[in-house]
């Protein structure tokens, strides 16, 4: 008995595709008995197609079907519709059919054939090539892997019939599909809720378990525009990109066709795995999958009823032999690499400006003798003591967990207490401090051994992407290294400038890296792209966070940088999401909490007594004779800008916006004040430091002069200026930096009285009230924690805040304070105890200073005081009275550190180098916490 | 290429305009810490006059270690009686203030503190409530000549400038604590060849209500030049120098060297009263003895670098010429310099130094003739003031009010000697004298402003100079703030 065929093609809004489809169908040379077309289309032009179609012959007809109906519904509905009126569906084939396809003339005949031949198959699938060129086999059989994803077993190949052996298969894709009738209702069509990828190897699964065979018959081939695949079509039949679709399919066949109890512990440990899943996403460099994939995995977990409808009991272990196997999954993985490297190749090539160029390499270059110069250069930093003090200088928390604890947290536990947010510097000093975690004042101490040489590196990696001359390389990034506002910075350990100027060229150098710009590129997959974004946006939350004082030019670099690499801005603009998620917090309470914006721009620092500088001083910087060589350098920049050597407008224009910013900068006092000022000269406002301003404006100079100098022909004149920059700059900037003074002394890491720190940290609670002197009547008190005067607590916010700022007694302990003080001043014999105890103050504190020796005298006379004695930092008093009560730590958590801990650890993920982009091709193995690895 | 000449020629401009021609501007600021004012009442305000002075060697003349007072010491005090006030003297007595100011003279033979007790605890502290001086005129072979000095109220630091440790020179510290806490007490000494590294400088122990006594020679021997820097821990003390001069056998001046104000760029030194200058020429030529018989100006340079001094001393009128001295003082360093050439003539002091610095001027008196003497007195730089300020004038000898308006526009000044008001003009830059009565308060009230000055007392010929004070504890308003 023959078979009888019927057509079903599911329709939507593709005119041209149909007519095609559907005059391919009518040049069958097997016999369709009936031809219906079920049509979701909204398009106007549509109704007359059909309409000719349908008065074409009576075998044919239009089913009109909401276009919010999925695929499984149309084609159910459609298939209902054509089997109408069959007594019998014995003999009966549906052929199941997208608008995009354009089967060729024989494709029915073969397939018919396959169902003909054996009565076990109950659906047969033809070759799937492509529209334009039918040498290319856009699928044939589809199938899962060991841990359910779906697999096509040939995706985008050169057809040279090395498959056309292949019959059965797990399943097959819906389109071109010809099931027998009875298959079909045996087996209920689609399933409803299965997602569209799901759908089809769901079914073949099902047919299976029915002791049915799925086979694929190569001699008969369709034509395929893939157009949903591919995106080109209106209506999302797949809710979504591919990638989402197939991270759907996974989950649900995961869920559908697993073990009951592994199924309900991969429902359970969903959110888990997402975690992990994103992790390893990062640590792979594809976080352009990290959406999706969080969305299927939510899309499972919340609709877990619906996946749970799907199982049929179907045991998987019969089906062994015709899951993906782990070759077949490696081969597909190599390919799909290849692919993506030579399409990145092009890429390259196709760019300009990303000429290959043989350079030396840094160690090859002599760059590690001139680090070691640099950092000898720097031996007064070489640590000596537990921490360093001095200038800026105070020391971290000793321990890790206190310092992290500082770091990102809601309140501040200094002076009033104040609810806060902390200074965005400390996420930098948490780093710092976690290299040497048991210790973290020791990776403090080594930082400024090592800022020279490490600014030294960073320079000359920058200034490898505008000149491949080994020797330019080297004059110019000394000269940055030895730069005089550098050198100031690094003796007054004012760390943010150091950590700033230290980062900046790196920052600079990253940036060019991931927009691929500059003479020489090393990119050579997305993954090294990812890399160099994830490094830019960390070493950009670096070096904002340091510098609050330039943040408008860093928008400028920002901006420019936009309009140069616009052609990927929107992954590039990912580099600005650290910054802004450390940033957001903190510069929304100075703007709203403090009401002042100005504060936006204060340096992170203590409040050491800083005076206004010009322009001309800051690039003199400590050394007013040996200073003018970085002037100097300065003025021979300015001749680069006759040279037509393109960039020198843009660094120009980099370096004269900077030093807008330093006058501007320079130009504001901020608020003294706030942690550790009692013990510092008082002043009533603090300059921001002049080193990052300068910083960016010399390194702009420098590239400008290095991009003139690489362009230059003749060789001896590009030799003098050199060697003269060498002698008249660089030397005297090293002699300077050698004969400068530092103030800085290595200590212990403690800057409190030694009874003070024992008591706290025996648990104690209470406090330490540092009382000065600053004109005749009139005074300053310090409440200080019993954690002490740290660089992590310092508070940018606090600082700003009406707790320090301004006159208004903003709390009640504040208020109360200030009596206590002037009543200890005044030595009236007035009994102080009951506000000390109020503000848990323990002891009594008054620093050596000119003018303080009648406050020791007066506080002599409090008989609710007893004098402990002279300490290295002042005289001391222990509140007779005093009790303490359970120290109250800050708490390890807060929402903002959470959401800023794991964007950070998500772009450390991101940035780390990982070995899989340089794995050996045929290495290459698809992970499971890769769910779309592998495409339909 | 002009296109490129072009932007070359901005950019030049440009960078040339930032680094020579940006002002320096305030553009903004943030929020300012301002202290807030609180009104407490101030610790009862004691005065405590060192007493008579002392004689090295004690009684025997031979001892070490042992000191003897020698006379009496004439105190004078001016006490306002202001309602709710007394007046507690050394033993005991008490004078309540009804609201008369009560001028008065008493001798001391050893140390002794005026306390006011202020029952309301709001009273003004100040001169204006309390102020106390002593001056003691010494004839006897181991001392000569006219000792005067403010009595102080007792605190923790004080810079003493002036005296002599060399050969054939006395310079005794001493340190009185009237507190009833026991005081441990810091020196350090610099001299000409900068600080004093001796044993003993550190701890010396001043137990409450006791004196100590200690020659400055056991810590700098044969030091010319003396500065001193007192600072007390635990308990407040009161710091001077007795400071004398033997030429040969014969003790020939003495005076005391109060405690000097903070360091300064400028300072003012009123009443360089010279007197007898031909005699001090003439005994300076004739004999090596009185090789020092000449004005002096001492300087002290805190820290490492020299200072560039101008010391310009002017007369008050136009027969009195003055002279000029620029000079280095070197950092570290006491230095000396003569000022020559000053005929008899009332002059003002000016200092001027590109640092901070100590300083004071040491006035000379000689006479050749009948009852011939030579004696010297230290005069420290002028505080000055806006507000009323009140002097006891000793009811011995002449006094003289030296005052000063530094300032580029003259000004009155009001002084009030006894009920008497009178107002006089000072111009800018100058210096009046006044004869002050003996044994009266002098008040000074300036208008509009600062004036600077200094008391001079002659006694016989011999002369001390006395600062104007205003000693106040801690109290009314004190501004705090607190972070």
């Amino acid at each position: 008995m023959s078979m009888r065929v019927v057509a079903v093609v599911v329709s939507n809004d593709q005119p041209q595709y149909l007519k095609t489809t559907l005059g391919a169908l009518e040049k069958q040379s097997f016999r369709i008995e009936r031809t219906l077309v079920v049509d979701s289309s909204v398009e106007e032009g549509m109704p007359e197609l059909l309409v000719d179609f349908e008065k074409s012959s009576p075998r044919n007809a239009v089913l009109k079907v909401s276009e919010r109906a999925n695929f499984a519904e149309l084609v159910a509905t459609g298939i209902k519709q054509v089997l109408n009126g069959f007594d019998e569906l014995t003999n009966i084939a549906i052929w199941v059919l997208h608008d995009d396809t354009i089967p060729e003339v024989h494709a029915l005949t073969e397939l018919v054939r396959a169902l003909e031949l054996s009565p076990l198959v109950a659906v047969a699938s033809p070759k799937q090539v492509a529209v334009e060129n039918q040498k290319i086999i856009l699928q044939q059989g589809l199938t899962v892997t060991r841990s359910l994803k779906p697999f096509s077993l040939v995706t985008d190949e050169l057809d040279q019939k090395q498959y056309d052996s292949m019959t059965d298969v797990l399943a097959v894709t819906s389109n071109a599909m010809l099931i027998r009738a009875t298959s079909w209702s045996d087996l209920g069509g689609f399933s409803l809720d299965a997602p569209e990828f799901a759908a089809d190897i769901d079914l073949g699964i099902r047919a299976h378990q029915v002791g049915s065979r799925v086979v694929v018959v190569p001699t008969s081939r369709v034509r395929h525009a893939q157009l949903s695949l591919n995106g080109l079509r209106q209506k999302k039949w797949l809710g979504g990109s591919v990638k989402y679709a197939m991270a759907k399919a996974t989950n649900h066949l995961r869920l559908a066709h697993s073990p009951l109890f592994l199924a309900f512990l991969y429902w359970l440990a969903l959110p888990v795995y997402s975690v992990l899943q994103i992790l390893w996403l990062l640590l792979v460099k594809r976080p352009d999958r990290i959406l999706f994939t969080l969305k299927a995995n939510l899309w499972a977990f919340f609709t877990i009823r619906a996946r749970l409808r799907d199982r049929h009991g179907v045991s998987l272990k019969s089906l062994t032999a015709l899951l993906a196997t782990r070759e077949q999954v490696k081969a597909k993985s190599r390919i799909a690499f290849e692919v993506a490297e030579q399409k990145l190749k092009l890429e390259n090539f196709a760019a300009e400006s990303t000429l290959r160029v043989g350079q030396t390499g840094f160690a090859a270059s002599g760059g590690l003798w001139w680090m070691f110069a640099l950092a000898a250069l720097s031996y007064p930093f070489l640590p000596m003591g537990e921490s360093i003090s001095g200038g800026y200088a105070l020391p971290l928390s000793s321990s890790w967990l206190q310092l992290f604890s500082n770091t990102g947290a809601s309140f501040q536990n200094i002076g009033m207490g104040l609810a806060a947010p902390s200074d965005p510097f400390n996420w930098v000093l948490l780093l710092v401090g976690s290299i040497s975690f048991w210790a973290p004042n020791l990776a403090l101490s080594f930082l400024l051994l090592s800022a020279k040489a490490v600014a030294f590196f960073g320079a000359w990696r920058l200034l490898s992407l505008v000149t491949a001359r080994g020797s330019l390389r080297a004059v110019f990034a000394l000269l940055y290294a030895l730069w005089p506002a550098f050198a100031i910075a690094q003796n007054q350990a004012n760390f943010p400038a150091v950590i700033f100027t230290m980062c900046l060229p790196w920052f600079i150098f990253s940036l060019a890296r991931s927009a691929r710009l500059g003479i020489t590129t090393s990119i050579r997959s997305s993954e090294q792209s990812w890399s160099w974004i994830a490094a830019s946006g960390l070493l950009c939350a670096v070096v904002s966070v340091s510098a609050p004082s330039v943040l408008i030019t860093l928008l400028i670099i920002g901006l420019v940088f936009a309009v140069v690499a616009r052609k990927r801005l929107a992954a590039l603009s990912l580099i600005a999401l650290p910054a802004a998620t450390l940033m957001l917090p903190y510069l929304v309470y100075q703007v709203f909490g403090n009401q002042s914006w100005l504060g936006v721009f204060a340096d992170p620092t203590i409040s050491l007594p800083s005076s206004q500088q010009t322009i001309l001083e800051s690039f003199l910087g400590q050394d007013s004779i040996f200073g003018w060589g970085s002037v100097g350098v300065l003025g021979l920049a300015t001749f680069a800008l006759l040279s037509r050597a393109k960039g020198l407008l843009l660094c120009w224009g980099i370096a004269l916006i900077a030093l807008v910013n330093l006058w501007v900068i320079q130009g504001i006092r901020f608020t003294s004040g706030a942690v550790g000022s009692s013990f510092l000269t008082p002043t009533e406002w603090v300059s921001d430091s002049s080193a990052p301003a300068v910083a960016l404006a010399a390194l702009a100079v420098l590239v400008a002069l290095v991009i003139w100098l690489d362009s230059i022909t003749r060789s001896g004149f590009r030799r003098f200026v050199t060697t003269a920059v060498f002698i008249l700059a660089s030397l005297p900037l090293a002699l300077s930096s050698a004969l400068s003074h530092s103030d800085l002394v290595f200590t212990e890491d403690r800057n409190l009285p030694a009874i003070v720190a024992a008591e706290a940290k025996a648990g104690s609670n209470l406090k330490l009230l540092v009382i000065s002197r600053d004109e005749d009547v009139k005074f300053r008190a310090e409440l200080i924690w019993p954690d002490g005067i740290k660089l992590d607590t310092v508070s940018t916010a606090y600082r700003l805040s009406s707790l320090n700022a301004g006159s208004t007694n903003d709390s009640q302990l504040q208020s109360s304070l200030s009596n206590l003080v002037a009543n200890l001043v005044s030595a009236n014999g007035r009994n102080p105890s009951q506000e000390l105890l109020d503000a848990q103050v323990g002891f009594v504190l008054v620093p050596e200073r000119t003018g303080n020796g009648d406050l020791g005298v007066a506080l002599n006379s409090v008989s609710q005081l007893d004098q402990v004695g002279l300490t290295e930092f002042g005289q001391l008093w222990r509140v007779k009275a005093a009790v303490s009560s359970n120290q109250e730590k800050l708490s390890l958590w807060s929402i903002t550190k959470t959401v800023q801990l794991v964007v950070l650890l998500g772009y450390v993920l991101l940035a780390l180098p990982t070995s899989r982009g340089r794995k050996r091709k045929d290495a290459l193995a698809v992970s499971d916490l890769e769910p779309d690895e592998v495409e339909q | 290429m002009i296109l490129r000449v072009m932007r070359t020629a901005l950019v030049v401009s440009l960078v040339t305009a930032a680094f020579l021609l940006s002002p320096k501007l305030i553009l903004g600021s943030t929020e300012k810490v301002t202290a807030v004012d609180h009104n407490v009442s101030a610790r009862d305000l004691t005065i405590t006059c060192t007493g008579p002075a002392l004689l090295a060697g004690g009684t025997s003349g031979t001892s070490v270690s042992s000191f003897k007072r020698t006379g009496t010491s004439l105190i004078s005090e001016s006490y306002s009686g202001a309602a709710g006030t007394a007046l507690i003297k050394p033993k005991g007595s008490k004078i309540t203030g009804y609201g008369n100011r009560q001028d008065s003279s008493e001798r001391f033979k050893s140390v002794g503190s005026l306390t006011v007790a202020d029952s309301t605890g709001s009273v003004a502290q100040g001169s204006s409530l309390l102020t106390v001086n002593q001056i003691q005129l010494v004839q006897n072979k181991k001392l000569r000549g006219l000792l005067g000095a403010p009595c102080l109220r007792a605190r923790s630091e004080f810079w003493l400038v002036g005296g002599s440790a060399a050969v054939g020179r006395e310079a005794l510290l001493i340190l009185s604590n009237p507190s009833q806490v026991d005081a441990t007490v810091d020196l350090e000494i610099y001299t000409e060849n900068g600080i004093s590294h001796s044993a003993g400088l550190t701890g010396i122990s001043v137990p409450a209500g006791k004196t100590e006594v200690l020659p400055m020679a056991a810590f700098v021997f044969r030091a010319d030049s003396l500065a001193v820097h007192v600072l007390s821990h635990g308990g407040s003390i009161t710091a001077l120098i007795q400071q004398k001069a033997i030429r040969g056998l014969g003790a020939s001046g003495a005076d005391y060297i109060a405690p000097t104000i903070d360091s300064s760029t400028e300072s003012v030194l009123p009443g360089i009263l010279v007197r007898g200058s031909a005699d001090s020429n003439k005994l300076r030529k004739e004999d090596d003895r009185y090789s020092d018989v000449q004005q002096l100006l001492r300087v002290f340079v805190p820290g490492n670098n020299d200072a560039q001094v101008i010391f310009q001393v002017l007369g008050t009128d136009s027969k009195t010429f003055g002279t000029v001295l620029s000079v280095t003082a070197p950092a570290g360093k006491v230095s000396d310099f003569e000022i020559q050439g000053l005929a008899d003539g009332d002059y003002v002091g000016y200092l001027k130094s590109d640092i901070s610095v100590y300083s004071s001027v040491r006035l000379v008196r000689s006479k050749v003739s009948s009852g011939s003497f030579t004696d010297f007195a230290w005069i420290n730089p002028a505080e000055s003031f806006l507000s009323a300020r009140v002097i006891a004038i000793p009811n011995s000898g002449i006094s003289k009010l030296s005052l000063v308006n530094p300032s580029d526009a003259s000004t009155k000044v009001s002084v009030k000697f006894g009920s008497q008001i009178i107002k006089r003009n000072v111009a800018a830059g100058a210096e009046i004298v006044l004869r002050a009565p003996a044994g009266q308060s002098v008040t000074i009230t300036p208008s509009d402003k600062p004036i600077y000055a200094n008391l001079v007392v002659d006694v016989t010929g011999r002369v001390a100079v006395l600062p104007v004070l205003d000693e106040k504890n801690i109290g009314g308003t004190v501004q705090v703030s607190v972070y």
